[in-house]
């Protein structure tokens, strides 16, 4: 559906367009002249999840998402980094499971950086000799993350949760894999992925909204692009509902060790606000067992179990859903046990009203406080595109959620057989 | 053009006790920093065991499960302080964040200023006076913790152990928090003893954030309750050496990358009339993916994803950081040196000034954005005696050249080469 549309938030006073191209290229543009800078992300829906071309349905190497990411920058004129800092704009990227995010921010010169940015990423020039000097440099990126337990134990939990789900692969793939890589397939999955419909582009800019549509107009819609790719299913795997493995141990060069739990969920088979209002839930109904005043956190806390880094997220998109936790600690099979009887307590007690309002009103606290950043603002456009929502659905939902949503998402998330952990021991 | 207004109005409120208001209404939330400064000494270990020891509860809040809940009912406020490094100071930094009582459509200004007070002058204590004895013992092992942990993060432990090298003999070589062994030892006696000092004597600044009249600010400063305090002595000024020698320092572990770490000297700190050229140097050597050492040694050499370099601006030390194949590290390290020697000898094109010039020009321009940005800038000005003047330092920016760039680079000696290994 093509088309422009504002979408106000009276509370917050905030407003934010949103045009429709015919091309398919979503846009999300703000004027917020309050902030000196202009920020801009351009998202594509494809990151490590996504292993197959579309097209003839070859299986990719593991970390061709993160590698296309790296290459995109090289283009005809130069490295891209050199094109943004002339006009003083800092530029970067990031690949995650499930999209590719490229970004930039600058004070003026917005509009020269807008078509840099898409410039570089609709006009796809890659050399054989780039692609190969640019296994150096990502096979150091790789051999810096196999040092970091913290990365070593996420990952490790991750492929205790997944048997053949490709969350369990590291995104920037292994020195093996990214050997295979060569320029003429990433030309093929530029093509395939990187296409109108299948990005989006939210800018943050003291200037006019009707210059990023302009632009957009000139730069994109000019282009003819081939099919689509079809939309995101479940990747073909048949990911069993239990966990792969309860437990998995890595010993490295560290003087912490680290335990990491995992919750596996029931893949969500929809985008949209169904999707948007479990995360919502499953959100606070976590906060209130591992946040800051979480009853979990703080048992575990006071008695000196963890420290104040333990941390916990939840991640959902069709296809796979999942909740961790966990932190350093100085005794990892203390402190499994300790969780394993407050999940048990936190199961059997359910959520309070007083905890109930509490979370939600920090959760509201949060939201206002996005909005006092470009990038997050920006970034949550983004996600809430990807997801099929739009900002105003998160405050609705927020103010709809019933605790006995919260309560039922607690009792499916603390499942006894959903539960795996990885450890990180020191050598 | 009207000139741009100051980054702060301020005032001393007396007694080393300061205030400084940046009025904005760029944000949903009000965001406050109390600073209270001192050197690094052997006191440091206790000063950093008091915002840790403080957030455990207040008379009003006794348990760190009260104050969250008082907390998150605001919509969600942040309180919370840590231990930090400026140079050769120790900085305590109390951080507060709440949303706007326009936003929340209710009044969490006064029960912020409220919490805020009690977290600095009223914490929970023993029967017979002085800060929990429990507490202390909890979060001196969770300190300890902390300072243990940098072993873990191959990269920060790296640059731990440069600086350890380097500067060993000087302030600026102990940890923010202080070292493991020195926390273990600090008994609850000692906390409460550097409590009094911040309060009573220690230099303090009040950063706010959002927007609030000037007449707000200032009884929310008044409201934290400073009454009679004592000027105090003025803090050491840094310790500035020359290098004698390089020393190299090699260490193995189990790692699979090596981590490679340069340090280098030079007299130019903040407030000297190089400093522009120095900050234009360092963007053109290390300080952004268009200089030399991510340009030479990452993309065309294919050594590393990671390289940078970065100045101490307080103490004047000049750090390069890149994580390298281990049989790579006199390569590296050669070629760093030799891009070093480019710059002392002003060999630069004109797109590698126009880059780094439009780059610092930009991040300089956007730090009114960020209220941690504008805070950090005059809160670094502050340890140093410089006035935190933002479009003074545009403006010299606009006109530093090259030519200055080199200057500043044949000031920056090798001082200290480490390098983390295999085994």
């Amino acid at each position: 559906m093509t088309g422009t549309v504002v979408l106000h938030d009276e509370a917050l006073g905030e407003r934010v367009t949103r045009r429709v191209f015919p091309s398919g290229f979503t846009v999300y543009a703000a004027r917020k002249p309050v902030f000196s800078r202009s920020y801009a992300t351009l998202g594509v829906r494809y990151g490590s999840v996504d292993r197959a071309l579309p097209g003839n349905g070859a299986l990719l190497p593991d970390g061709t998402a993160h590698f296309l990411e790296h290459k995109l920058f090289e283009t005809p004129q130069g490295d891209a980094f050199d094109l943004f800092a002339s006009k003083g704009a800092s530029a970067n990227a990031f690949t995650s499971f499930t999209t590719t995010r490229y970004l930039f921010g600058s004070s003026g010169s917005f509009a020269d950086n807008l078509r840099i940015l898409l410039e570089m990423a609709f006009s796809f020039r890659v050399t054989e000799a780039g692609v190969e000097k640019e296994k150096g440099i990502i096979g150091q990126e790789i051999a810096m993350y196999a040092d970091d337990p913290d990365w070593k134990g996420y990952f490790g939990l991750l492929g205790a949760l997944y048997a053949r789900h490709p969350l369990r692969l590291d995104i920037a793939g292994t020195a093996r894999t990214i050997a295979r890589i060569s320029a003429d397939l990433l030309r093929r999955v530029h093509a395939a992925y990187y296409h109108p419909r299948n990005m989006a582009l939210a800018v943050v800019s003291p200037e006019p909204v009707a210059t990023t549509f302009r632009i957009v107009q000139e730069l994109v819609e000019s282009r003819a692009f081939g099919p689509p790719p079809p939309a995101r299913t479940t990747n073909g795997t048949a990911e069993p509902r239990a966990v792969h493995r309860k437990v998995r141990r890595f010993r490295m060069p560290v003087k912490r060790p680290r335990l990491l739990l995992g919750l596996k969920d029931e893949a969500p088979l929809r985008r949209g606000t169904e999707l948007l209002r479990t995360e919502i839930a499953s959100a606070l109904a976590l906060d209130c067992l591992f946040g800051n005043s979480g009853s979990i956190f703080l048992a575990l806390y006071e008695r000196g179990l963890i420290d104040e880094n333990f941390s916990y997220s939840f991640a959902a998109d069709i296809g796979h859903a999942f909740a961790l936790a966990g932190g350093e600690t100085d005794d990892a099979p203390r402190l499994r046990r300790a969780l394993e009887r407050e999940m048990a307590r936190a199961r059997r007690e359910g959520i309070g009203a007083a905890e109930f309002a509490r979370v939600r009103n920090k959760a509201l606290g949060d939201f206002a406080r996005a909005y006092n950043a470009p990038e997050s603002i920006a970034q949550m456009l983004l996600s809430h595109h990807f997801r099929g929502t739009g900002l105003g659905d998160y405050r609705a939902a927020l103010l709809q959620v019933k605790r006995d949503e919260l309560n039922r998402r607690l009792r499916e998330l603390l499942r006894p057989d959903r539960r795996a952990y990885s450890v990180v021991v020191p050598r | 053009m009207a000139a741009p207004a100051p980054l702060f109005r301020s005032t001393d409120l007396g007694g080393g006790f300061r205030l400084h208001l940046h009025r904005t209404n760029a944000f949903k939330t009000l965001q406050a920093r109390l600073a209270f400064h001192a050197d690094l000494d052997d006191g440091t270990a206790a000063r950093a065991l008091l915002p840790r020891v403080l957030g455990r509860g207040t008379k009003r809040h006794p348990s760190l499960r009260a104050m969250q809940i008082a907390l998150d009912t605001l919509y969600g406020a942040t309180l919370s302080g840590d231990a930090g490094k400026l140079g050769e100071r120790q900085v305590l930094l109390f951080r507060a964040d709440w949303i706007a009582d326009r936003i929340a459509g209710s009044k969490v200004l006064p029960q912020m200023g409220r919490l805020f007070r009690e977290l600095l002058r009223e914490p929970a204590q023993e029967a017979g006076g002085g800060v929990r004895g429990e507490v202390v013992a909890q979060e001196r092992k969770l300190q300890a913790d902390e300072a243990d942990a940098v072993f873990d993060d191959k990269g920060r432990y790296a640059r731990h152990r440069l600086v350890e090298a380097m500067c060993e003999g000087e302030p600026f070589a102990r940890p923010a928090i202080g070292r493991a062994a020195e926390i273990r030892a600090v008994p609850a006696e000692a906390v409460t003893a550097a409590h009094r000092v911040m309060l009573d004597t220690a230099e303090a600044d009040l950063f706010l954030v959002g927007d609030l009249s000037w007449a707000a600010a200032m009884r929310f400063a008044r409201s934290l309750g400073f009454p009679a305090r004592r000027a105090t002595a003025p803090l050491r000024p840094p310790v500035l050496r020359r290098p004698a020698r390089v020393r190299t320092v090699i260490e193995r572990q189990e790692v699979g990358q090596g981590k490679l770490e340069l340090g280098f000297r030079t007299p130019i700190r903040l407030g000297h009339p190089l400093y522009p050229g120095l900050v234009l140097f360092n963007m053109l050597f290390g300080g952004s993916p268009t200089g030399k050492l991510f340009k030479t040694v990452r993309e065309k050499a294919s050594l590393c994803y990671s390289i940078s370099s970065g100045v101490e601006r307080s103490k004047g030390l000049v750090l390069v950081q890149a994580g390298i194949e281990v049989k790579q590290f006199a390569r590296a390290r050669r070629m760093i040196l030799e891009l070093l020697d480019d710059l002392r000898a002003g060999k630069v094109t004109r797109q590698e000034e126009e880059q780094a010039r439009a780059q610092l020009l930009s991040g300089l321009r956007v730090l009114r954005d960020r209220a941690g940005g504008i805070i950090d800038f005059a809160l670094e000005r502050q340890v140093n005696g410089q006035p935190a003047d933002l479009d003074g330092l545009v403006r010299a920016l606009e006109a530093v050249s090259v030519a200055d760039a080199a200057e500043a680079a044949r000031s920056v000696e090798l001082d200290t080469v480490y390098f983390l290994r295999n085994r």
